[in-house]
C-alpha cells in the first residue's frame, strides 16, 4: 500500500468523500473486470460494483490497516456476487443468451479460446475464484486466502487442484 | 512458473472490462447518498461491580468464621508422624486440617455466590458471538 493511498483511506475515514473518490477510481474497472468474469450478466457485475463501494464507504471504519485495501474491497466484492447469480449457474427467469455473457463479451478476440472460458466451465467456483484472484489480479496466497475468508492451506490445495484439473482439459481439448 | 500459469495470465490480461461513465455517475451517486455506519462499540468488560464483589467476599468471610467458630479446634499434633517419602498418604475431608476445610468452604462459597454471574455471563457472550455473526453476514 502507498504512503498516498493511507492518506487517502485516513482522509475517508474521517469523513472525506473525495478522497474515498479517489479510491473508487482508482479500483472500479479492476474490481468491475473480477466482477464480471464472475456474475452471470452484466446488470449483475454493475450492481455488486456498486453495492461493494457503497459497502465499502458505510464500513470503512472497520477496515484493518494490517491488510491491503485491495484484498478488503475483493473480499466485499465476493461477498456482493455470491449473492446474485454465478456465471455457473443456470438462470431460471431468462434464456441463456451468449451474447449477454460478461466474460465473452471482455475477452479480446484473437481467435484462440480463451482459457478462462474453460477454467469458468471446467473448475468449481471456489477454484476458479482463487485462481482468478492469484493469477489474474496477482494477490499473494495470503491475500487470496484473507479475501475468501479461507485458510492459506485451503487456497494452496485449491489452486493446485484447479491447476491440474485445468492442465487435464487442455491436454483433451488440444487432443481433439 | 508453468506454461499453463503463463497462459493463465496471458489470457487474463486479454480480459477488459471498464466501467461506463454511467456506470460511475451510478456509483458515486450512491456513494454520496450513503452515510458511514457508526462505528462498531467495544465490548463492555464483563466484570460485576466492584459492590457486588465486595458483598460476595464479606458472605464468603462470615461463613467461614461461623464454620470455624461452631466446629471444636482439633488438637494439633506435637509432632509430624515420620512417614517414607515413597509412601502415600491419603487423607479423608473429616480429618483435614481445620485451615484447609475453611479453604474448602471459602471456595464452595465463592462459586455459590458468582454461579449467577457467571451463567449471565456466559449468555452475554453467546448473545454477543450471535450478534458478531449475524453483523458479519449482513455486511
Amino acid at each position: 500500500m502507498t504512503s498516498s493511498e493511507d492518506e487517502l483511506i485516513a482522509a475517508a475515514k474521517a469523513g472525506s468523500h473525495a478522497a474515498f473518490a479517489v479510491l473508487v477510481e482508482r479500483y472500479q474497472d479492476g474490481l468491475y473486470r473480477f466482477l464480471c468474469v464472475r456474475c452471470a450478466r452484466v446488470c449483475d457485475a454493475e450492481d455488486a460494483l456498486q453495492d461493494t463501494f457503497v459497502g465499502a464507504w458505510r464500513y470503512l471504519a472497520s477496515y484493518d490497516p494490517r491488510w491491503r485495501f485491495s484484498t478488503w474491497l475483493y473480499r466485499i466484492a465476493l461477498r456482493h456476487a455470491a449473492a446474485r447469480p454465478a456465471a455457473w449457474e443456470p438462470l431460471a427467469a431468462e434464456p441463456a443468451d451468449p451474447a449477454a455473457d460478461p466474460l465473452a463479451d471482455c475477452i479480446a478476440d484473437d481467435g484462440r479460446r480463451n482459457i478462462w472460458l474453460t477454467a469458468r466451465q471446467r473448475l468449481t467456483p471456489d477454484g476458479y475464484t482463487a485462481l482468478w484472484l492469484h493469477y489474474a489480479e496477482d494477490m499473494a496466497v495470503r491475500d487470496v486466502a484473507r479475501a475468501m475468508e479461507r485458510s492459506v492451506s485451503w487456497v494452496k490445495v485449491n489452486l493446485f487442484r484447479a491447476r491440474r484439473r485445468l492442465a487435464r482439459e487442455l491436454e483433451t481439448e488440444d487432443g481433439e | 512458473m508453468t506454461e499453463l500459469e503463463e497462459r493463465l495470465r496471458r489470457d487474463a490480461a486479454k480480459i477488459r472490462a471498464e466501467t461506463t461513465p454511467e456506470l460511475r455517475a451510478r456509483v458515486q451517486a450512491s456513494l454520496q447518498a450513503a452515510e458511514p455506519a457508526a462505528p462498531r462499540r467495544r465490548r463492555p468488560a464483563l466484570v460485576p461491580p466492584p459492590r457486588l464483589l465486595g458483598g460476595a467476599a464479606l458472605a464468603a468471610a462470615v461463613a467461614v468464621a461461623g464454620v470455624l467458630a461452631l466446629r471444636p479446634e482439633a488438637p494439633a499434633p506435637e509432632s509430624w508422624p515420620a512417614t517414607p517419602t515413597a509412601q502415600t498418604q491419603t487423607s479423608l475431608p473429616g480429618t483435614l486440617p481445620t485451615a484447609l476445610q475453611a479453604d474448602f468452604v471459602l471456595l464452595e462459597l465463592e462459586q455459590r455466590a458468582t454461579q449467577p454471574l457467571t451463567e449471565e455471563q456466559e449468555r452475554l457472550e453467546a448473545d454477543l458471538r450471535r450478534l458478531e455473526e449475524e453483523l458479519r453476514r449482513a455486511f
